[in-house]
């Protein structure tokens, strides 16, 4: 037993010293600023970026093919610049709005679904359950897709939590009815509704529907309002904040986030 | 010299002992891929043979598989870093049949049955006739799998550019179909001579 532990012992240890020293010729250069960006990355791997992980991101970041604030969620863009050395360009940090209003007291439905909770599998009978085919379904689909768990579902209707929420896109394209938009995070104005519908098939669905009446776009004294395909839709370049629509709108669906 | 020759074809590790399936089928997408793949087995084998035939009278018989297998990580890591270092490419597209050499079925059989009972001139020549042969075999099954499935051969066009590659090679099921066939045509040609 004593020679069989000599034996095997001095084998591992030769074959260890090989082992090192061939780690040790073999050795592949790693840019060690990988290594720190990754470490400012949110970690979060929701591909918001358009790379398939943090860790791709800064790969990519260090070799130049992304820039510094490529990541829609970072909190620590200036350390990556820093770390870069290239100066950090100011981004506006987007959030996600949910265009719809249709909560669940406030629009009707067609059928009473009892199925699986998924948007996407609704979608296909009969573009979902609520009367409005714009309409947010409520099932959750991007909840379950948001890795900040910024989204909630509240009376069928998604709700973003700005303060958490990243804007990196993973609900937008979840949403089978593609009622998330990504908007600036300090965006005050914005039309909560997405159906092109004419007004009178809106009333009939919804009491909260823009039924693309025009008083906002004749009331907005910065231009910034116009309605195509019968949904208004403000300009956020142009809009001023001074709250008219707001005010002047019949259905009271141009919110205000404070 | 027979023990060099041996497995070039009437010993072929993965034509007629059927050992290494897994990297045969899995790495044989291309013939750039399989010669990767088999040169890297090669190089394991004729250094793990040769190592294991020299220690063959001190590694003791209860615990010889474990002494085996620490020999052959060993080599295969080197060959892994080195493969890392100068052809990162090819490391890339063999990804982790690379470590998965280890546990080869080729390179433990030929300790067991030939490195621990002959000697170390022997055992090189034994290493390095088996791994040209699972070279030579997995460029076969590759060519197969790369010319009907892409249409090329090392990443030369060899069809004529009308030919529609049928994908269906290249995936893992047509590497089973093709491995099925060319042992199918070897089998013919050894009954052939049988018979004759």
């Amino acid at each position: 037993m004593f020679e069989t532990i000599i034996i095997f012992g001095s084998i591992a240890l030769v074959m260890g010293l090989v082992l090192g020293i061939s780690s040790k010729i073999f050795a592949v250069d790693k840019d060690e600023r990988i290594d720190l960006v990754a470490d400012c990355l949110p970690g979060a791997n929701c591909g918001g970026c358009g790379f398939s992980g943090c860790g791709a991101l800064a790969e990519a970041i260090v070799k130049g093919e992304a820039p510094v604030n490529a990541c829609p969620g970072c909190t620590n863009v200036e350390k990556i610049a820093e770390i870069m050395g290239v100066k950090a360009e100011k981004t506006t940090p987007m959030g996600a709005f949910v265009k719809c209003s249709g909560s669940i007291d406030k629009v009707n439905y067609k059928y009473l679904f009892d199925g699986t909770k998924s948007c996407k599998d609704i979608t296909n009978m009969n573009l979902g359950d609520k009367a409005c085919a714009y309409a947010c379904l409520g099932y959750g689909d991007c909840v379950e897709k948001c890795v900040f768990g910024a989204l909630s579902i509240k009376e069928a209707l998604a709700t973003v939590d700005l303060t958490k929420c990243t804007g990196c896109g993973q609900c937008v394209s979840a949403c089978p009815k593609n009622v998330i938009e990504l908007m600036p995070k300090d965006t005050k104005y914005f039309v909560k509704c997405s159906s092109k519908d004419k007004g009178p098939v809106v009333k009939d669905a919804c009491i909260v529907g823009c039924i693309g009446c025009k008083i906002c776009e004749k009331n907005c004294e910065a231009g910034a309002i116009s309605v195509i395909d019968n949904i208004a839709k403000i300009d956020i370049i142009k809009c001023t904040k001074c709250g008219v629509c707001a005010e002047k709108c019949p259905k009271k669906i141009i919110e205000i986030k404070e | 010299m027979n023990n060099l020759t041996k497995g070039f074809f009437k010993e072929n590790p993965v034509l007629v002992l059927l050992l290494g399936m897994c990297p045969s089928l899995a790495t044989t997408t291309s013939v750039t891929n399989a010669i990767g793949m088999g040169l890297s087995a090669t190089a394991v084998l004729i250094c793990s043979n040769v190592v294991i035939s020299l220690l063959r009278k001190l590694i003791p018989s209860k615990v010889r598989i474990a002494a085996y297998i620490v020999i052959i990580a060993t080599f295969v890591t080197i060959v892994e870093m080195l493969l890392k270092a100068f052809l990162p490419d090819l490391a890339e597209s063999l990804g982790v049949f690379i470590p998965l050499i280890v546990v080869n079925c080729i390179i433990l059989a030929r300790a067991e049955a030939f490195a621990s009972k002959n000697n170390v001139f022997q055992s090189f020549l034994d290493g390095a006739g088996m791994g040209l042969g699972f070279t030579i075999a997995l460029c076969i099954i590759a060519t197969f799998r790369e010319v009907l499935g892409a249409g090329t051969w090392m990443g030369f066009q060899v069809m004529p550019a009308s030919y529609e590659p049928a994908l269906l090679f290249i995936l893992p099921a047509g590497g089973f179909l093709s491995l099925g066939i060319i042992l199918g045509v070897i089998n013919l040609i050894k009954g052939g001579r049988k018979n004759g």
